[in-house]
């Protein structure tokens, strides 16, 4: 228990991906910055941090804007990416008209029919399938020997895996139903004495399942990815982190262990001029880390101590992780 | 600064209420002591939870789980319940399924329904599309019997998602009517007897679901962007992270014409607390007093109420009573002396475009 993240990563040598999912507020962000300033700066690994949280908290943490500017490096081998899934969705909007021009021999497109494209911005799948893409992409590209995602809170951002899930189902069922289709158009193609063509859509489907499929597999592949949950000493936390337990368990993946943030040293009790607060705090605090290392103590890789200042900035993240890599916090 | 209760009084219509901003910032203990206030004040008050992680049970300390609207112990007139998106989605797909073998045994179309209703209910968006549905019914129906209803959403853009949702929806809905008008006109012309079509016209289940739809769609558009009724409320730190994200969260939710009713500030630290404290307090309080400047000079006018930092979890009914005094009356001592500092803008940094 507590053995630092160093010893996680010397256990598990092949490590490509780190996930960090939870609740928003507890310290994904800045878990995951520090993470990725510790491989970069310390380990010698060109690292990407990459965040999938809309509301744009990467850019924050590290002081510096490139919120949909693309691959940044901020520090050598110190990569980063916040996507503007806005952005994203626009162009494969522009992508969709162009299509359509080309394919009927428009001079533009109709105005219903752009209405409706435009429309569908607006669905989330088409938000959370941008990210998912982005990620699926720069992953692909094996540019990096580490990847690091902070998770967008959605569900314990578990839902993004689950989404994989969904939209590989839902490419089968559409794909079964242009199959068909296409049989019979080929049937009546043959009828007709034209050879039945290829069809492009459908083939257009089989590559997205097989992106799909290539993603899922590398998330849920326990050698490659690691997936941290990070978790407060507070009674609503715990039970958070028992119901996310079991749906990973639901979905199949496993929970590489926990991070367990904003903890009081329990030292500061001992300081001449302690106020209450802080005594009611640690106090609440000591009996919710007991629940939580009698349920979950075993899977506890990280303790790192509450501080006085907001985590920003590479001084505050460089600080953040070596407790991170090498915990000296007593719990 | 406008406060809290004169925002109130000013809005006596107010009936439904959100509650966003970055998750940890106490969004649900504000939900909590808001419909807490509003029953204390005589308002028969609903708290929903739509988010996908409950939280309104731990709390109010009491079991309200389970998916149905369960009286809050101890305070009268007020009711909480946390939605089960499994069983929204649930209903949601027997609903739709429904829908589908009506229309094709209407239609005569011998084919079985079930592919039909897997590819509608396999959509990914299906779960957000289901939620949505089921605050139309709060507001709609369910939240018939109370004054105020307050919503606790998840993190911010799933809440604005759900408003983008609407847009779609809306579309969607006009068009599918549209397009079904025009087919059962077709028919209507292509007939032989056109009085006994027309019957059977007025008898299409498809097209009397998609009116009913699109009018219950339109009236929970009108009450969302109804100022008069409707009020969106952000909680923020005094910390950057949690400020960025209440004035990304407002320009975005402005797009969409939702009213925004104002910004509640949660955990300061009081100046006597620190005061008699040691320096990791200390410390804290004075970075405080840098973002509740910066609070003062990007969000101002819109600060209608703040909680003090508490030296307990909300998660009792006292607490939460404690959280809706706060709401009401509290203000830092050192608030209106506070010079108002914009926040500085992040320097723009630029890298190589990726895909």
């Amino acid at each position: 228990m507590n053995e630092g993240l160093s010893a996680f990563f010397a256990q598990r040598p092949e490590t490509e991906i780190v996930i960090f999912a939870g609740k928003g507020g507890l310290g994904k962000t800045t878990s995951s910055a520090s993470l990725a300033y510790h491989m970069s700066q310390r380990e010698g690994r060109k690292t990407l941090c990459f965040s999938t949280d809309p509301q744009a908290s990467l850019s924050d943490i590290f002081e510096r804007d490139f919120y949909g500017q693309g691959v940044v490096e901020l520090l050598p081998r110190l990569h980063v990416i916040e996507i503007d899934a806005d952005k994203r969705v626009a162009a494969y909007q522009a992508e969709v008209k162009q299509k359509i021009l080309d394919m009927y021999g428009f001079e533009r497109v109709p105005e219903e029919i752009e209405e409706y494209i435009d429309a569908t911005s607006a669905e989330p799948a088409m938000y959370e399938s941008a990210t998912y893409d982005a990620m699926a992409e720069l992953v692909r590209a094996r540019e990096f020997d580490l990847y690091i995602f902070d998770m967008p809170p959605f569900g314990h951002g578990v839902r993004m895996v689950a989404m994989a899930d969904i939209l590989s189902k839902w490419v089968d069922k559409i794909t079964e139903a242009r199959q068909k289709v296409a049989e019979y158009d080929a049937i009546a193609a043959t009828l007709k004495g034209d050879k039945g063509g290829d069809d492009a859509m459908l083939k257009e489907l089989i590559d997205i399942r097989q992106q799909i499929k290539t993603f899922t597999d590398l998330i849920t592949d326990r050698r490659r990815t690691a997936f941290f949950m990070v978790l407060i000493p507070e009674r609503m936390a715990i039970l958070d982190t028992e119901r996310a337990l079991r749906m990973f368990q639901e979905l199949n993946i496993e929970m590489s262990g926990l991070v367990l943030n904003q903890v009081y040293p329990v030292e500061l009790l001992d300081q001449p001029d302690v106020s209450d607060f802080l005594k009611h705090r640690i106090e609440m605090q000591q009996q919710n880390l007991r629940v939580i290392k009698e349920k979950f103590g075993d899977r506890i890789v990280a303790a790192l101590p509450m501080l006085s200042r907001e985590p920003k900035g590479m001084e505050m993240l460089a600080q953040i992780s070596q407790q991170l890599m090498r915990p000296t916090l007593r719990i | 600064m406008n406060s809290l209760q004169q925002f109130l009084d000013s809005h006596p219509n107010l009936r439904f209420l959100f509650t966003g901003g970055k998750g940890g910032v106490g969004k649900t203990a504000c939900a909590a002591a808001l419909g807490y206030a509003f029953a204390q004040q005589g308002h028969r008050t609903l708290i929903a939870s739509l988010n996908p992680v409950h939280s309104l049970s731990s709390v109010f300390g009491q079991e309200l789980s389970g998916g149905t609207v369960r009286p809050v112990r101890g305070v009268e007139r007020l009711h909480a319940v946390e939605v089960e998106i499994d069983d929204v989605v649930a209903r949601y797909r027997d609903n739709i399924g429904r829908r589908v073998k009506d229309f094709l045994k209407w239609a005569d179309i011998p084919v079985d329904a079930k592919p039909f209703i897997d590819i509608a209910a396999t959509n990914p968006a299906f779960e957000e599309s289901a939620m949505f549905d089921k605050m139309m019914d709060i507001i709609l129906s369910e939240g018939r019997d109370y004054d105020r209803i307050v919503f606790d959403t998840a993190a911010v853009a799933n809440a604005v998602r759900l408003i983008g949702l609407s847009k779609i929806y809306g579309l969607w809905l006009g068009r599918m009517i549209e397009s079904r008008k025009e087919a059962l006109s077709m028919r209507v012309q292509l007939a032989f007897r056109k009085e006994k079509i027309m019957e059977e016209v007025k008898k299409d289940p498809l097209m009397a679901d998609l009116l009913a739809m699109h009018q219950r769609f339109e009236a929970v558009k009108g009450v969302l962007v109804d100022e008069q009724k409707t009020a969106f409320f952000f909680v923020t730190l005094p910390l950057a992270l949690p400020i960025a994200v209440v004035r990304r969260f407002i320009s975005m939710v402005q797009a969409y014409d939702i009213p925004v009713g104002g910004v509640l500030v949660n955990q300061v630290i009081p100046p006597e607390l620190a005061a008699s404290a040691e320096e990791y307090l200390r410390n804290k309080y004075e970075e405080q007093q840098g973002y509740l400047a910066q609070i003062k000079g990007d969000l101002g006018p819109l600060v209608r109420g703040f909680v003090p930092l508490y030296q307990q979890e909300v998660n009792s009914l006292e607490t939460v009573a404690s959280v809706a005094r706060d709401l009401f009356s509290y203000v830092p001592a050192t608030w209106e002396q506070l010079e108002p500092r914009p926040s500085p803008k992040l320097e723009r940094v630029t890298g190589i475009m990726a895909a």
